[in-house]
């Protein structure tokens, strides 16, 4: 009789479900309130930055103009995505007023702030409205949050859009230096021997150039340093450090019985490599990748702080900073612009560190 | 009767951890006489490792000493090692009640020499100088039967094999001639030559000093060979308890019976499958009620043993067993 | 050999940068003071700068070999010489950093992982996290106007920029002051993200080593907690921070762009990136060979350093 309680309460005790790694992985990182808090914050940049234009901007979100709807807002993102049609019109960027002139039944819906980050409003732009203090006057007010640059450019209109190239700059170039990174490792790591040298050797020299010199020499080669080709840069600047790591995770799991029994079933080296022991390999990486992020974000800012960002009209944190080299007295060209690089690169750190803690196999033995 | 060296009475350590409160030790006493050398016998995970961590407060977080106490009875005085304050548990820490755990490949500090180990031992307890630590440290070494003993006090833990740690390790126990030493599975991780070799060392190091030992096994080979008493813990609760002898002629409780059933015998060549007691050591998180053992008991009977926790009875003298049917399933 | 290749690569870089040192200086200076084309062809020649880089890295490297590391063509100083000068203010910053940095970084670390969890730890771990998240560049800017504008005219007021407002006849002990008081904020700069960073880097490796077996067997032998974290635990990690410590030394001679920048004080990272504006190339690949050369000597030392703090490595 207790034979059968046995294989009974064996039977439950086996089809009680395992939590996979990743959500298991999740579950403990929720515990932690700050990485929450922080995860809470990227997601509400992104917010913001795919939303931007909405946000702050001097063209209309949706309008209705000669009986079409269009979305001049999305010029923001791309200046043919702004229909021509209103270049046709000649409105010259200028849409509160020839809206109305031009087409009387016409209705807009305008983003939450009423300022363009690339250029000065001007005089009676917006019915009503004074244009744009500059220099000591653009401290922070009513209609200018953040304050006005040395130009008149609104600080939080600059914010705003600069926010998507911020969060751009940090996933596109760790984008690309992760994918560098991993591949050069895992090619490394799995197959030893002369490969193993000609890419360690590689890493090597990538690490030993120092980094800013390396990415201001290749930005002065590309003659027209635009957004992306420097996000490019700073991406394949930085994965040396993840294609270390990687190298030695697949220098660890090559020597694994669950790779010798997929060799053994005939599994070639490529289906090896990304099939099973990449993702076993993944989570101690992407630790570092978080990181990078952090540290993307703050080279894309020091280069612009240098001045050798992308050039204006682009806004970006740091370009607002570089003008405030010169401008020490306007504190809010630093205080708004340094808070937010700030917060998103702890945001980022944070990020990293609970899920460096959610995925480390050895902090889990609490229990013992 | 003088009070024995060591007393554990009702010692409960718990766990708390995310799936709750765990309660590793649960009610369990103990108590070894002078120059006395106890066994304490269990599968892993029954508990009795936390018990001798308890011993002397080395528990690691999130566990606790929960409630009960550990009497210690020295040159006349008692304290209780549970409630006694840091300072003065640390004198008795190494100076009289000595320490070996089970890992020797870990337990000894990579930087540091073997001498220096040693002699640290001896310097946290008495005002020596270095050399006279130095000297001390080398007459330890002699003890424990360890080769090229002066060229070893300069040796570091790396260059030594698993075996001459853990006679290292016994040496740093004994440094300060404590009047016990608790030996956590000192052999577990060792070849079953050196094996032999460290338990004959033991049994020697008693003989010859007069030193308790409180030893930590799950191998009952071992037990047999060098105790007096025997303790069988399960589930972390002590189920029998008996002198070496008693126990091994006459094993009153359904789990030392099964344990004793599943060693191989050498002797007997036809003797079919191997017995085992079926199923698994509950995990502290899934302990079942009443007693612990029932599910796995093939005596078990309801509705008493899946609902009333059966307590230690004294079934005959000095043999204490915890079953409701203890003299039933024997006669 | 990585030497060459790095070299190799980097030459090849800087010459395929557009323009030359010539026509980027005359860019910038004032039309009048152009040189005739025979004038510039002539100069041209002198450096090299006629032939495809193949060649002219050819022609660097034997000379290199020479022990000449040539000479800078925008400052018509020899390479050595400008590295030389430079070389020492930055060490000042860098150096007292690194000093400063280690100096706080241990204890700051022991405290943390001793008083581990309670609020006091809690508080000061938030304060460096923080503090090794800001960016470098907005801090000095903070600094800055907090210093030199808002306490303009006080007490408290620190220079803004470069290294020193006095001539060099001025005394000794008053141009020391002065060169201590520029030196004030780049410093401060420079220091707080290692630090922060350090001493968390400090912290993780007490709190991992504390875990391991033989601390156990440490307190079993009646070790307090001070002896137990200062003697046995904290002899273990000296093993990650000396390889720590060997790996910062490029940082150490190549400065901080940034900072430097950002307080005109005149280092080799500022050197670096005039060099790069200009197109100086025989400075370029100076600084460039010195830096490489320095950090794979930084490996080497870490990996030394390493082998005398952990008695399980042979030295090779």
């Amino acid at each position: 009789m207790n034979q059968e309680k046995m294989r009974v309460s064996e039977e439950i005790e086996a089809a009680k479900p395992s939590r996979g790694f990743w959500s298991d992985a999740w579950q403990r990182y929720r515990r932690r309130p700050i990485g929450m808090l922080a995860l809470g914050f990227v997601l509400f940049l992104t917010i913001v930055a795919i939303f931007a234009p909405a946000i702050a901007g001097t063209k209309p979100v949706v309008c209705s103009y000669k009986g079409t709807l269009y979305f001049p807002c999305l010029g923001y993102f791309n200046r043919s995505w702004e229909s021509p049609i209103f270049t046709k019109d000649k409105f010259r960027g200028t849409y509160p007023k020839n809206l109305k002139q031009k087409d009387p039944e016409s209705w807009a819906v305008w983003p939450l702030v009423f300022q363009d980050p690339y250029r000065r409003v001007r005089e009676n732009e917006w019915p009503g409205r004074r244009e744009n203090p500059s220099r000591d006057e653009g401290h922070p007010n009513r209609l200018n949050l953040f304050g006005t640059d040395q130009y008149g450019v609104d600080i939080f209109a600059k914010m705003v859009h600069g926010t998507t190239i911020a969060l751009l700059v940090g996933f596109v170039s760790m984008g690309l230096a992760g994918s560098i990174g991993v591949l050069v490792g895992a090619l490394g790591g799995y197959f030893g021997g002369w490969v193993d040298m000609i890419t360690s050797r590689l890493t090597e020299i990538v690490m030993c150039i120092p980094t800013l010199v390396l990415i201001l020499a290749l930005i002065a080669v590309v003659e027209k340093p635009t957004i992306w080709k420097t996000m490019a840069i700073i991406g394949a600047t930085g994965w040396t450090g993840i294609a270390r790591l990687t190298r030695a995770e697949f220098l660890r799991l090559r020597q694994t019985e669950f790779v010798m029994a997929a060799r053994a079933t005939g599994a070639g080296s490529l289906r090896i490599m990304f099939r099973h022991i990449l993702p076993n390999a993944l989570a101690p990486v992407l630790v570092p990748i978080t990181f990078g992020i952090a540290s993307a974000i703050l080279v894309e800012g020091s280069l612009s702080f240098l001045g050798f960002g992308p050039p204006p009209p682009t806004a970006s944190w740091g370009s607002v900073l570089n003008s405030a080299r010169s401008n020490l007295q306007l504190w809010w060209l630093v205080v708004f612009p340094g808070a937010g690089i700030f917060l998103t690169v702890l945001a980022y750190n944070l990020v990293g560190e609970g899920l460096q803690e959610a995925t480390d196999p050895r902090l889990r033995e609490a229990k013992k | 009767m003088a009070a024995p060296l060591l007393e554990i009475k009702d010692l409960v350590t718990v766990f708390h951890t995310s799936d709750g409160r765990l309660p590793a030790v649960d009610g369990v006493s103990l108590s070894i006489e002078r120059g006395q050398t106890l066994g304490l016998v269990g599968e892993s995970g029954c508990g009795k490792s936390v018990t001798a961590m308890s011993t002397l407060r080395l528990v690691s977080s999130p566990g606790r000493i929960e409630s009960g106490s550990i009497m210690f009875t020295t040159e006349g005085e008692s304290i209780d090692l549970v409630t006694t304050p840091e300072k003065q548990l640390r004198k008795v820490r190494g100076g009289r009640i000595g320490m070996i755990f089970q890992e020797p490949m870990t337990s000894l500090n990579p930087v540091f020499t073997i001498g220096n180990q040693i002699a640290e031992a001896v310097q946290l307890h008495r005002k020596v100088s270095r050399s006279e630590a130095r000297s001390r440290a080398l007459e330890m070494l002699h003890l424990v039967r360890l080769a090229d003993p002066e060229q070893r006090l300069d040796a570091y833990p790396h260059q030594l094999s698993g075996g001459m740690r853990q006679r290292v390790m016994i040496a740093i126990a004994l440094a300060c001639e404590p009047d016990l030493i608790i030996a956590d599975e000192p052999t577990t991780a060792l070849d079953v030559t050196i094996q032999a070799q460290i338990l004959e060392l033991l049994d020697d190091l008693r003989s010859r000093l007069g030193t308790a030992i409180l030893l930590i096994t799950h191998d009952l080979g071992v037990v047999a060979e060098t105790c007096d008493d025997v303790a069988v813990m399960y589930a972390g609760r002590i189920v029998e308890q008996a002198s070496a002898v008693e126990l091994f002629s006459r094993p009153l409780h359904p789990y030392t019976i099964g344990l004793l059933q599943a060693r191989p015998n050498v002797d007997a060549r036809d003797s079919g499958p191997l017995a085992t007691i079926p199923g698994m050591v509950p995990p502290p998180q899934d302990f079942p009620s009443g007693c612990r053992f029932h599910p796995r008991c093939s005596h078990a009977r309801e509705p008493q043993c899946n609902v009333e926790p059966p307590s230690l009875r004294e079934v005959s003298p000095g043999h204490f067993v915890r079953c409701h049917f203890a003299e039933e399933i024997n006669s | 050999m990585t030497l060459v290749v790095i070299t190799l690569m980097v030459y090849g870089l800087a010459r395929s940068m557009p323009g030359n040192p010539l026509t980027v200086q005359l860019g910038e200076s004032d039309p009048s003071r152009k040189l005739n084309p025979e004038d510039q062809q002539r100069m041209l020649e002198i450096y090299g700068l006629d032939k495809p880089w193949p060649v002219g890295y050819v022609q660097w490297i034997s000379k290199v070999i020479q022990g000449d590391l040539g000479r800078s063509i925008t400052r018509k100083q020899p390479v050595t010489q400008l590295i030389g000068e430079r070389i020492g203010p930055t060490v000042l910053i860098s150096g007292t950093a690194l000093f400063l940095t280690w100096f706080l970084a241990i204890p700051l670390g022991l405290y943390a992982s001793a008083r581990g969890g309670r609020i006091d730890e809690r508080f000061t771990g938030l304060v460096l996290y923080a503090l090794y998240s800001f960016p470098t560049f907005v801090a000095a800017l903070f600094l800055q106007i907090i210093f030199a504008v808002w306490l303009r005219d006080t007490h408290w007021e620190l220079p803004l920029f470069g290294m020193s407002d006095l001539s060099s006849d001025a005394p000794f002990f008053a141009r020391c002051r002065d060169i201590a008081w520029h030196a004030i904020l780049p410093i401060t700069c420079q220091t707080y993200v290692v630090l922060a960073y350090n001493s968390r880097f400090i912290k993780a490796n007490l709190e991992e080593v504390v875990r391991q077996d033989f601390i156990r067997t440490a307190r079993a032998k009646g070790a307090g907690p001070w002896r137990v974290l200062v003697h046995h635990a904290f002899r273990n990690t000296l093993i990650p921070l000396v390889t720590l410590l060997g790996l910062s030394l490029p940082a150490l001679v190549g400065g901080s762009v940034i900072i430097e920048q950002i307080f005109t004080w005149p280092g080799m990272g500022r050197l670096f990136f005039e060099s790069i504006r200009e197109r100086d190339y025989p400075t370029i690949m100076g600084l460039t060979l010195m830096f490489s050369v320095l950090t794979l000597a930084g490996q080497l030392l870490a990996d030394l350093l390493y082998s005398i703090v952990d008695p399980r490595v042979n030295v090779e």
